[in-house]
C-alpha cells in the first residue's frame, strides 16, 4: 500500500492505542478517528527492544458491508488468530498476517446474548482492551456509554466469553466497574468531546500475581493505573443467558453465487407506505451481501405500476411462478417473507388462510424464512396452527424481542431458530434522514389514526382532541385507500359536521402513493415537528424523520415500539386528556436507538436469509 | 479504594515534542497497558498546543514511573 492511498488524515491523525501480542510479536493497533467518508484503522508490528516500528503500518479491513467508523477491535488467538468486532452481539473474525499490506478480516461467528438488562440502565458494550485469557475465558474489559448527548457518562465493565468457538460471553458485570476518577465530571466548554461530561475507558489490561493491571483514559485528559484483585473482578461478574449462535462459515458456500428470493405475501402494493418501506430495507439488505446476486420476485394484485416505479430492480408479477426453472439451472431458490406481521388475528384470519393454502408451494423451495417479522398476542386462540406453519421454516428473524417471545414460548420454536432483530424499515429511513428534509415544518402536529382496532368512542376522543387544537393539523394516511376504518375514510367521517373554519385547520395529508418515489412516501410526516400515530411505521419514519414522537397503542405490536424508542405511549380509550397528555410528551428519538435498531434490521436478515 | 496511579502528563511528553506542546495544557489519556520483559511497555495518545493527535510509547518500572520515552513517530516515520 503506498502513501498515496490514504488522505493526509489518515496518516496523521492517531487515537486510542492498543497494544498486544499474538505469536510472541508485539503489536500497535490505533484507528484515525472520527472523519468523512470512513475511517481507517491500522496495526503494526514493534521491534521489543527498540519500541520502533518493524515494516508497514497495515491498514485491516473487514469483509462485507462496513461501518463508516470503525473502532474497538480487539484481538486474541494463539492461532488462528480472531478479533472482536462488536461485544453485543458478540461478533468475531477470523484473521491472519499474510500478505503485506491490507488485512481483510472474516466474520466467523454470532453470538447473541442478553446481558440480563445492563443495556437498559448503561447503553451496549463496546471494546476497550485486548482480551487478556485465563484459564478457559477470556477476561474482557470495555465499556459503555448512557445518558443525553452533552452529559454522556462513560460505565467501565467486564465480560468474560469462552476461549473456544463459538467464543460465547459466559459472565458480565451488571453494573459500572469501580475505577477512580479523581477529576470528577468535566462539563467545561473546551473539553475535548462536548458530548461527554465523564470518560472512564480502559484501553488496558494485564493478569499478574492474582491482581488485574488496568490503564484507563480519564474525561479525554489523563491517563490512570489501577490494580484490581481478582476476587473484587469476579465478584462483579453475573452469568449471562439465552444465547444463541449464527456461523458465518456456513455462508461462506454461498458467495459468488446466484440466489432467487421468492417474496411471499400478497399484499404488496396496496396502498400502506410501510408495506413499501419494508421491500426497500430487504432489498437495501440484500445489496449489502458481497459476492452473491440476488434476483428478486414478487407478486401483487393490487397497484403494480406503483411498485414497478419505486423498485425497478425487482421483478414483479400478477401470481408468483414456481421455482421449476431455478431447479433446472441449479440456481439456490429462498421463500422468504419479509417484513409485516404474518402472526397474527388482529385483522381477521385471512392471514391464517393464507398459510394454509400456501405451505405446500413454500415448502417446494431450498431455503423458506421469514425476516423481521412481527408476531401478535392477539394469536393465542389459534397457537396450535400457527404453530405448525411456523415450524415450516428454517430461520425466523422478528422485528423485536415481544415477537421472538411469542414464537418461542407461545409457538414452542428452538432459540436456535429465532431471532430478534428490527423492523426492514429501519434499513431504509436511514438512508433518507439527512437528505431532502423539509427544513421548515408546515403543521405543527400531524396524527396517523388507523382505527382497524380502535372503537367509535377512541375515533370520537380523536376527534375531540384535533377539533380544540389552536393550530392546523395534518391528519395523515399511513393508507391511502379510502376503505372503512383507514385514514382517508374516519377523515371524511370526522369532518361532516364541522364548520367551515375548523374543517380548514384539519388537513388531509395524503401522500402520492401511485406514482411518487420513496422520498414522496415519507413527505407527509416528514411535515409536522409533531406526529401522534397509532401506525407502526408512521413511528418509525416520524422518529427517523426527528420529529417528536408519541404512540397510540392500537395492537399489542405497538407498545413494545414505543419501548425500543422510548417514546410516550397511550391506551384507548382514548380521550382529549390522554392526547393531550401525547402532545406534550411527544419526544425526539436519540438517533443512537435508531442507528441500533438498523444494525439489528440487517443482521436479523442475514439471520433468516444465510 | 483500589490502589491507583494518576501519570503526570508533563512527563510522558517526547523531549523531541516538548517543543511544538510549548508550555500550554497536554492531554495524555486512553493508555494501553502490556507486560514487557522487565517492564511495562505502555501507549497513549497526547494532544498538544498544535492539536494534532498523536500516539507515544514508553516503558514504565514496576512502580508504574517512567523509564524511557520513545516517540512512536508519525507520519514521516511509519511507512503506510
Amino acid at each position: 500500500m503506498n502513501n498515496n492511498s490514504f488522505s493526509e488524515r489518515a496518516m496523521s491523525w492517531f487515537a486510542d492505542p492498543r497494544l498486544f501480542r499474538l505469536a510472541g510479536r508485539l503489536f500497535v493497533y490505533w484507528n484515525s478517528g472520527w472523519h468523512e467518508p470512513f475511517n481507517h484503522q491500522f496495526i503494526v508490528e514493534l521491534d521489543e527492544s527498540t519500541l520502533k516500528p518493524i515494516g508497514r503500518a497495515r491498514e485491516i479491513v473487514l469483509e462485507g458491508e462496513r461501518r463508516s467508523i470503525e473502532k474497538n477491535w480487539t484481538f486474541f488467538g494463539d492461532g488462528p488468530f480472531y478479533a472482536i468486532y462488536s461485544i453485543e452481539p458478540h461478533c468475531v473474525m477470523e484473521f491472519s498476517f499474510e500478505g503485506e499490506n491490507e488485512i481483510t478480516f472474516h466474520p466467523t461467528v454470532v453470538v447473541n446474548w442478553n446481558n440480563n438488562g445492563r443495556s437498559a440502565s448503561y447503553g451496549d458494550l463496546r471494546g476497550g482492551a485486548i482480551p487478556q485469557r485465563l484459564g478457559n475465558y477470556y477476561y474482557n474489559f470495555c465499556h459503555s456509554v448512557y445518558g443525553v448527548p452533552g452529559s454522556y457518562m462513560y460505565a467501565p465493565a467486564v465480560y468474560r466469553f469462552e476461549a473456544d468457538y463459538p467464543f460465547g460471553p459466559k459472565d458480565v458485570s451488571l453494573k459500572p466497574l469501580n475505577l477512580v476518577n479523581p477529576f470528577g465530571f468535566n462539563d467545561s466548554p473546551d473539553r475535548l468531546n462536548p458530548a461527554v461530561t465523564q470518560v472512564l475507558y480502559p484501553c488496558g489490561a494485564v493478569f499478574k500475581d492474582d491482581k488485574w493491571i488496568i490503564s484507563y483514559g480519564v474525561n479525554d485528559e489523563y491517563s490512570i493505573i489501577t490494580e484490581i484483585s481478582e476476587s473484587e473482578v469476579d465478584a462483579v461478574l453475573s452469568p449471562v443467558s439465552d444465547s444463541n449462535v449464527q456461523d458465518y462459515k456456513e455462508v461462506a458456500v454461498m458467495k459468488n453465487t446466484t440466489r432467487s428470493v421468492y417474496v411471499g405475501f400478497d399484499f404488496w402494493g396496496h396502498g400502506n407506505i410501510g408495506d413499501d418501506l419494508m421491500i426497500a430495507g430487504f432489498q437495501k439488505a440484500l445489496s449489502s451481501y458481497q459476492g452473491v446476486q440476488f434476483k428478486t420476485h414478487i407478486a401483487t394484485s393490487y397497484f403494480m405500476e406503483s411498485q414497478k416505479i419505486r423498485f425497478p430492480n425487482i421483478s414483479w408479477y400478477r401470481e408468483l411462478p414456481d421455482n421449476s426453472q431455478d431447479k433446472a439451472a441449479g440456481i439456490h431458490s429462498t421463500w422468504v417473507g419479509p417484513g409485516a406481521t404474518p402472526f397474527q388475528l388482529t385483522c381477521g384470519d385471512y392471514v391464517l388462510k393464507y398459510w394454509l393454502e400456501q405451505l405446500p408451494f413454500i415448502k417446494t423451495f431450498d431455503r423458506k424464512c421469514l425476516v423481521n417479522v412481527g408476531a401478535e398476542q392477539e394469536i393465542e386462540p389459534e397457537k396450535e396452527r400457527f404453530s405448525l406453519i411456523a415450524n415450516s421454516f428454517d430461520k425466523i428473524s422478528t422485528r423485536d424481542q415481544h415477537s421472538a417471545d411469542i414464537l418461542t414460548k407461545m409457538l414452542g420454536l428452538p432459540g436456535s431458530k429465532v431471532y430478534s432483530g428490527s423492523d426492514l424499515a429501519n434499513i431504509i429511513l436511514a438512508d433518507y434522514v439527512d437528505k431532502n428534509r423539509s427544513s421548515k415544518k408546515k403543521f405543527n402536529l400531524g396524527v396517523i389514526i388507523a382505527g382497524d382496532t380502535l372503537s367509535d368512542e377512541d375515533i370520537a376522543g380523536v376527534k375531540d382532541f384535533l377539533v380544540t387544537r389552536w393550530r392546523p393539523t395534518a391528519f395523515i394516511a399511513g393508507d391511502m385507500r379510502e376503505i372503512e376504518r383507514h385514514e382517508c375514510y374516519i377523515y371524511k367521517q370526522m369532518i361532516a359536521d364541522l364548520g367551515w373554519w375548523t374543517k380548514r385547520k384539519l388537513v388531509l395529508s395524503v401522500p402520492d402513493y401511485m406514482n411518487g418515489d420513496l422520498r414522496a412516501l415519507l413527505s407527509p410526516i416528514d411535515d409536522c415537528s409533531t406526529i401522534i400515530s397509532s401506525r407502526y411505521h408512521g413511528l418509525l419514519i416520524a422518529a427517523w424523520m426527528g420529529c417528536k414522537v408519541a404512540a397510540i397503542a392500537r395492537s399489542s405490536k405497538i407498545p413494545p415500539l414505543a419501548k425500543e424508542l422510548q417514546i410516550p405511549v397511550c391506551y384507548p380509550p382514548l380521550t382529549v386528556r390522554k392526547l393531550e397528555a401525547m402532545q406534550k410528551e411527544a419526544c425526539v428519538v436519540s438517533r443512537n436507538i435508531l442507528i441500533k435498531a438498523k444494525a439489528k434490521a440487517l443482521e436479523a436478515v442475514r439471520f433468516g436469509m444465510d | 479504594m483500589n490502589k491507583h496511579i494518576v501519570l503526570n502528563n508533563l512527563e510522558f511528553v517526547p523531549a523531541n515534542w516538548k517543543e511544538c506542546f510549548g508550555s500550554g495544557k497536554v492531554y495524555m489519556f486512553n493508555p494501553s497497558i502490556i507486560k514487557g520483559e522487565e517492564d511495562w511497555i505502555f501507549a497513549y495518545r497526547m494532544i498538544g498546543l498544535d492539536g494534532l493527535r498523536r500516539i507515544a510509547l514508553s516503558r514504565l518500572d514496576s512502580d508504574y514511573k517512567i523509564k524511557k520515552k520513545r516517540l512512536f513517530r508519525s507520519v514521516m516515520s511509519l511507512n503506510f
